[in-house]
C-alpha cells in the first residue's frame, strides 16, 4: 500500500450506464491518484465495473470522460495525475439518445 | 445583407414576437437575424421536434429537418408534438404540418432522409447552422464531421435518462465532438431510456443556443454541460482540443 500520507478523500460522481451498475451516482473514496480512485470505484457498489472501466493492461477505457474539478483528465495518464482533499471528480461516458 | 437585417418588422411580427423583442440582446436586430437564419435540424424526435418548434415560433427564416422514420407508439411518450392518429405516417411531414400551424411565416424544409457522409455536405452548404438531435453515434460522429468540415457550427444535445449533455461546437479552431469523445463506447443493449421531460428539457436548450449564437450573444462555445435531472444539478466542463484528433486535427480521415 501506498504511504498513508497521501491519502485524501475526494467525491467522485458518475453518470448513465455508471450509475445503474453501480447503484449509486455520488460517493466519497480515499486515494492519492485518480487511478487509485477509479480502482476503489470500480469495486465499490453493487456490482464490479472494473472490466467496464478499464483495459486489459489498466488504463481506463478511452470512451470515459474524466474530469477532475471540471478540467478534461488524459485517461492514459490518471497514474501521474494527484488529488487534494475536496477535489470532484466526474465519470460520465458519451450519451446518444434523442 | 444590412438592408435586410435593418428591414422593419410587420405589425403582426411586432406582437408575434413582442415577447422576445424585449429581450436584452434580442431586440429588433436579433429577431432580423433569426428571420435571415437558416438551420438544419437532424432528426424529429424527442430533441428535434422541441428544438423546431422553439426555433418556428422564435421566427428563425427558415428550418430543414431530416429523419426518415415513421411514427411509432413508443415515440409519443416524450414526442409531444405529434398524434396518436398519425401512428404510421411519416414524422418529417407530420411534423412540418404542426410547424406550419404554430408560425406559417417560416420556410420548412422537411427531408425524409437518413443522414450519411455522402448528402451532408451538399446539404450543409445550405444552411447556416446545424443541430444534432439524432438518436445514435454513428449519426453523431458523422454529423460532427461533416459540420467541421463545411465550418457550420454545431449544437449538440443528447440525453440518457434523467440525464442529458448539451455542448456547442464551433467548427474553426475546435475543439469537436471526436476531441471530447474520440472513441464509441460499446453498443448497448436494448434502448435507450428517455422519459418524456429530459428530452424537452435539453432541446429547449439547444433552441436556446442556437438563438443566442444567431443573435450573437453569449453561449455555450467549447463547453459541455452535463445536466442531472434527477438530482436537479449540472456539471459544465470546459473542453479541450485534441491535437491528434482525426476530424478536427492535423489532416485528415476520422
Amino acid at each position: 500500500m501506498r504511504d498513508e500520507g497521501c491519502m485524501v478523500k475526494i467525491t467522485v460522481m458518475v453518470y448513465t450506464t455508471l450509475r445503474a451498475r453501480l447503484g449509486f451516482s455520488r460517493t466519497e473514496l480515499e486515494g492519492g491518484t485518480v487511478h487509485e480512485l477509479l480502482l476503489k470505484l470500480a469495486v465499490s457498489g453493487m456490482t464490479d465495473i472494473s472490466k467496464m472501466l478499464f483495459e486489459d493492461d489498466g488504463a481506463v477505457r478511452n470512451h470515459f470522460v474524466l474530469t477532475l474539478n471540471s478540467e478534461l483528465l488524459d485517461n492514459r495518464k490518471t497514474k501521474k495525475v494527484k488529488v487534494k482533499a475536496g477535489d470532484i471528480l466526474h465519470v460520465f461516458p458519451p450519451v446518444s439518445g434523442g | 445583407m444590412c438592408l435586410v437585417t435593418c428591414m422593419p418588422l410587420s405589425r403582426q411580427e411586432s406582437e408575434r414576437y413582442s415577447r422576445q423583442l424585449i429581450v436584452p440582446g434580442i431586440g429588433l436586430r436579433g429577431q432580423a437575424k433569426l428571420k435571415n437564419a437558416s438551420v438544419l435540424v437532424a432528426g424529429a424526435g424527442g430533441l428535434g421536434g422541441v428544438v423546431l418548434a422553439y426555433l418556428a415560433a422564435a421566427g428563425v427564416g427558415r428550418l430543414g429537418f431530416a429523419d426518415p422514420g415513421l411514427l411509432e407508439l413508443s415515440n409519443l411518450n416524450r414526442q409531444i408534438f405529434y398524434k396518436t392518429r398519425d401512428l404510421g405516417r411519416a414524422k418529417v411531414r407530420l411534423l412540418a404540418s404542426f410547424l406550419k400551424d404554430l408560425n406559417p411565416r417560416v420556410r420548412l424544409e422537411p427531408l425524409r432522409l437518413k443522414l450519411d457522409s455522402e448528402n451532408l455536405a451538399p446539404l450543409l452548404k445550405k444552411y447556416g447552422l446545424v443541430a444534432d438531435c439524432t438518436d445514435n453515434f454513428e449519426a453523431r460522429f458523422e454529423l460532427n464531421k461533416a459540420c467541421v468540415r463545411a465550418g457550420r457550427t454545431l449544437v449538440h444535445g443528447a440525453v440518457y435518462g434523467f440525464e442529458g449533455q448539451l455542448a456547442v461546437i464551433a467548427p474553426r479552431g475546435g475543439p469537436c465532438l471526436k476531441c471530447v469523445f474520440p472513441h464509441m463506447p460499446p453498443r448497448l443493449k436494448g434502448y435507450t431510456p428517455a422519459p418524456g421531460p429530459a428530452p424537452g428539457a435539453i432541446g429547449a436548450m439547444q433552441a436556446a443556443e442556437v438563438i443566442k449564437i444567431i443573435c450573437g450573444l453569449p453561449h455555450l462555445r467549447g463547453r459541455l454541460v452535463i445536466y442531472d435531472f434527477a438530482h436537479g444539478a449540472a456539471h459544465s466542463v470546459r473542453l479541450k482540443r485534441r491535437r491528434a484528433c482525426g476530424v478536427c486535427g492535423k489532416r485528415d480521415e476520422g
